[in-house]
């Protein structure tokens, strides 16, 4: 990607006004979409808004407002009850049924877009269009036409940020347990195992039957990417990752086990992930049974790491060579092995005076880092996000494809031009 | 219509609703979404989690004036309204002095602090100390050793969001209850009566149930406090004293003996925080948007030591058994 021009990390740099007029003189034109988008060079935090107040956007929006260079000006959704409740949660924000009112607003720097899935292309390509930067939510869309759409109009937005949700690429443990992999802590990565447990229908309450059918959306598998694809596509992303490579084909098994309400989706799903070195990544996920709730394994020849509720142990093989800094990491009894704990800025919170074997007192969720790791680049960028347009449409095409085998209950090839953008 | 029941774990105890409705898969969905509110209230206000908003509050608003979510302020507004109702025997910085008495956890061991350590401990007391900015959303203790625990109220609050919720929802008819104690009746129960809520006696534990009292929810809440649940007994004295998790915080004394207290009000918020200050206070009136009563157990029975059980308040054959 080019560098990305006028960033407010590049005026701060200059450290003068004088520096800006000089540029101006020297007759490189601003765009106008750009000149909407770009920071307005004050320490004030940058006035954005949420599309989207499901739970999802909830979340967001509560995140925003715990991160000190966002300013939640406005929450948007169509539904009168979701308007009701973001009155409730962020009183100081206005309230708005209409997206175009959000992108019509100059005051607006960047939205955050957290509706249903098939509702992001048009709401992504106004936004970037209007010149506001735009974070959305994973999986961009439910086809490989309207992902890569939106991925090439995030591209070529040079003046503004593009983020995908993906949120392990911005979470502190998993990028540690990522580092610590690639410095060859588990060996040979051989396979990964992944799931997501919870004993819910997944179905949202409505007053209304109308809206309770566009409520749930997630239960309608032409609209859904169902578990694998809405949920699953963070862990296998991670799993990618921790490998090194893209999938090349996915076999997917499930059925409606204990929901049978009327959804066309799977409530129980397995899948085998398979990647050009030969590893394969299985992952499994159902709302029947909450056992176990989620995780993540990545298995090693010397080594075994296990992450979930963003903490990790590693399980080493008795012939591991000896890690120097293990004898004083932390340990924990799981049933007959023994984990070592890895914690993610340990050295940090040493010297903060806080003990990193304690839970930690800062601890913030997935989303929190992910929309840092926005408002940061919204502050010294723009410059290419760590989730950026590419990277999500890659995971939004494996998604896909990952609900079209589970669908169908049948082996799916990625091929390469699938991936082309 | 078949009722859609869904229990589950928060708060230390045991969360349950039930919903009549016509469609079991929406009043599923419902049921969800209520249980998901009292997880999110659960995770801000835990006392003990690290990360939570109020471990945060309690950790830096003796510093400065601490930002808080709108919710958060809603609720600490709500504390501030019921800690002036009640005279101030209802008081969510009550904390320094349940874990003086031993009362913090449920495994703890209790022991019975000094006259001189209690008169020390009602000086840590005081949600007068509490200052709140609504405006600017910020909690700020004006004294350094507040400690804000939210443990009294929590529960009735989260059981208020959640039937919002419902509302929202369309749900007209629905029982909701946190560990028995606080409980909400919305609407009518299977048989087409007002949900009727037993209150057991809890110094009679083997064999059937012995009801004190059945009171009939008409769209209500109602909170219990008691002696038993959290308590410890002290052996040192010549007379055993059973101590209970509730501290008076103009005494510093934790609550002994055999008593209990029942509130009934539109809000489950306000029905903990009456149920607390009932059971501690001895000389509380309690207003007339709140029936409430205090009992006590004698030779003679249960006994009432503050206002009186309502007359409607009787054991009934169709009472409802939440244990």
């Amino acid at each position: 990607m080019a560098p990305k021009r006028f960033s407010r990390r590049n005026f701060l740099k200059a450290g003068s006004l004088g520096t800006l007029a000089g540029v101006l003189a020297a007759g490189e034109r601003l765009p106008a979409e750009a000149a909407a988008a770009r920071a307005p060079f004050t320490d004030d935090p940058f006035p954005c808004a949420v599309i989207g107040f499901g739970e999802w956007g909830r979340e967001i929006a509560a995140a925003i407002e715990d991160i000190e260079e966002l300013h939640l000006t406005t929450i948007c959704d169509n539904f009168p009850l979701m308007l009701r409740r973001a009155q409730r949660a962020h009183p100081q924000a206005a309230r708005v049924a209409d997206y175009r009112e959000v992108l019509d607003d100059p005051a607006i720097v960047a939205v955050f877009i957290a509706t249903a899935t098939h509702e992001h292309k048009d709401l992504v390509l106004d936004a970037l269009q209007a010149g506001k930067h735009v974070y959305c939510e994973a999986p961009l869309a439910n086809n490989i036409e309207d992902a890569r759409t939106i991925a090439q109009a995030g591209l070529a937005a040079q003046d503004q940020i593009f983020q995908a949700g993906m949120l392990y690429r911005t979470e502190p443990q998993y990028r540690s347990v990522y580092g610590f992999v690639r410095s060859g802590a588990i060996g040979r990565p051989a396979m990964t195992r992944s799931q997501w447990h919870q004993k819910t229908s997944w179905r949202r309450s409505s007053s209304s039957a109308e809206r309770a059918r566009s409520l749930n959306w997630r239960l309608d598998k032409d609209l859904s990417l169902g578990l694998i694809g809405e949920i699953g596509i963070q862990q296998i992303d991670y799993s990618s990752w921790i490998i090194g490579a893209r999938p090349k084909a996915v076999t997917g098994f499930g059925g409606i086990m204990f929901w049978d309400d009327g959804r066309t989706v799977k409530d129980t799903i397995q899948a085998m992930i398979e990647y050009p070195g030969g590893e394969n990544a299985m992952y499994d996920a159902s709302l029947v049974s909450g056992f176990d709730a989620s995780y993540d394994l990545l298995f090693g020849n010397d080594a075994t790491i296990i992450l979930r509720d963003e903490k990790a142990w590693m399980f080493k093989e008795v012939d591991a060579p000896m890690l120097g800094w293990e004898v004083y990491a932390r340990k924990d009894k799981f049933y007959k092995e023994t984990g070592i704990a890895l914690l993610a800025n340990a050295t940090k919170l040493d010297a903060l005076g806080q003990d990193p074997t304690e839970d930690d007192p800062n601890a913030k969720p997935p989303i929190w880092h992910a929309l840092k790791a926005f408002a940061d680049n919204l502050t010294y960028g723009p410059f290419p996000a760590i989730a950026d347009a590419r990277l999500g449409f890659e995971s939004t095409v494996v998604a896909i494809k990952a609900n079209e085998a589970v669908q169908e209950g049948k082996r799916v090839e990625i091929s390469d031009d699938l991936y082309e953008l | 219509m078949h009722p859609v029941r869904l229990a589950f774990n928060a708060m230390a105890t045991r969360f349950e609703i039930v919903i009549l409705d016509v469609d079991p898969v929406h009043a599923r969905a419902a049921a969800e979404e209520a249980k998901r509110e009292i997880l999110r209230v659960e995770s801000q206000c835990s006392f003990y989690a690290a990360a939570s908003e109020l471990s945060r509050i309690n950790r830096e608003a003796s510093q400065r004036p601490v930002r808080c979510t709108a919710g958060m302020m809603r609720l600490l507004q709500e504390c501030a309204r019921l800690h002036k109702e009640t005279n101030r025997y209802f008081d969510p910085t009550i904390a320094p002095a349940l874990a003086r008495w031993g009362l913090r956890k449920q495994s703890a061991s209790g022991r019975v602090p000094s006259a001189e350590e209690r008169r020390t401990l009602v000086e840590t007391i005081g949600f007068d100390a509490v200052e709140l900015d609504a405006s600017a959303r910020t909690v700020y203790f004006a004294r350094h050793d507040r400690q804000l625990d939210l443990g009294g109220i929590a529960k009735g609050w989260a059981l208020d969001e959640a039937r919002l919720i419902l509302e929202e929802s369309g749900i007209g008819r629905a029982l909701l209850h946190g560990g028995t104690s606080t409980a909400i009746g919305m609407g009518r129960d299977p048989s087409g009566n007002h949900w009727k809520i037993g209150v057991e006696d809890p110094y009679i534990v083997s064999g059937e149930p012995s009801w004190i009292m059945g009171i009939s929810l008409q769209d209500q809440a109602l909170s219990v406090s008691g002696v038993r649940g959290k308590w410890f007994r002290d052996d040192s004295g010549e007379t055993q004293i059973e101590y209970g998790h509730v501290v008076d915080p103009l005494t510093g004394m934790a609550v002994s003996g055999k008593r209990l207290s029942v509130a009934v009000s539109d809000s489950a918020t306000t029905c903990d925080a009456w149920s607390t200050a009932l059971l501690t206070s001895s000389a509380l009136s309690v207003p007339s948007h709140i029936a409430g009563t205090a009992l006590q157990k004698t030779d003679l029975g249960w006994t009432a030591t503050i206002g009186a059980p309502d007359p409607d308040w009787q054991v009934a054959a169709e009472i409802l058994p939440l244990h």
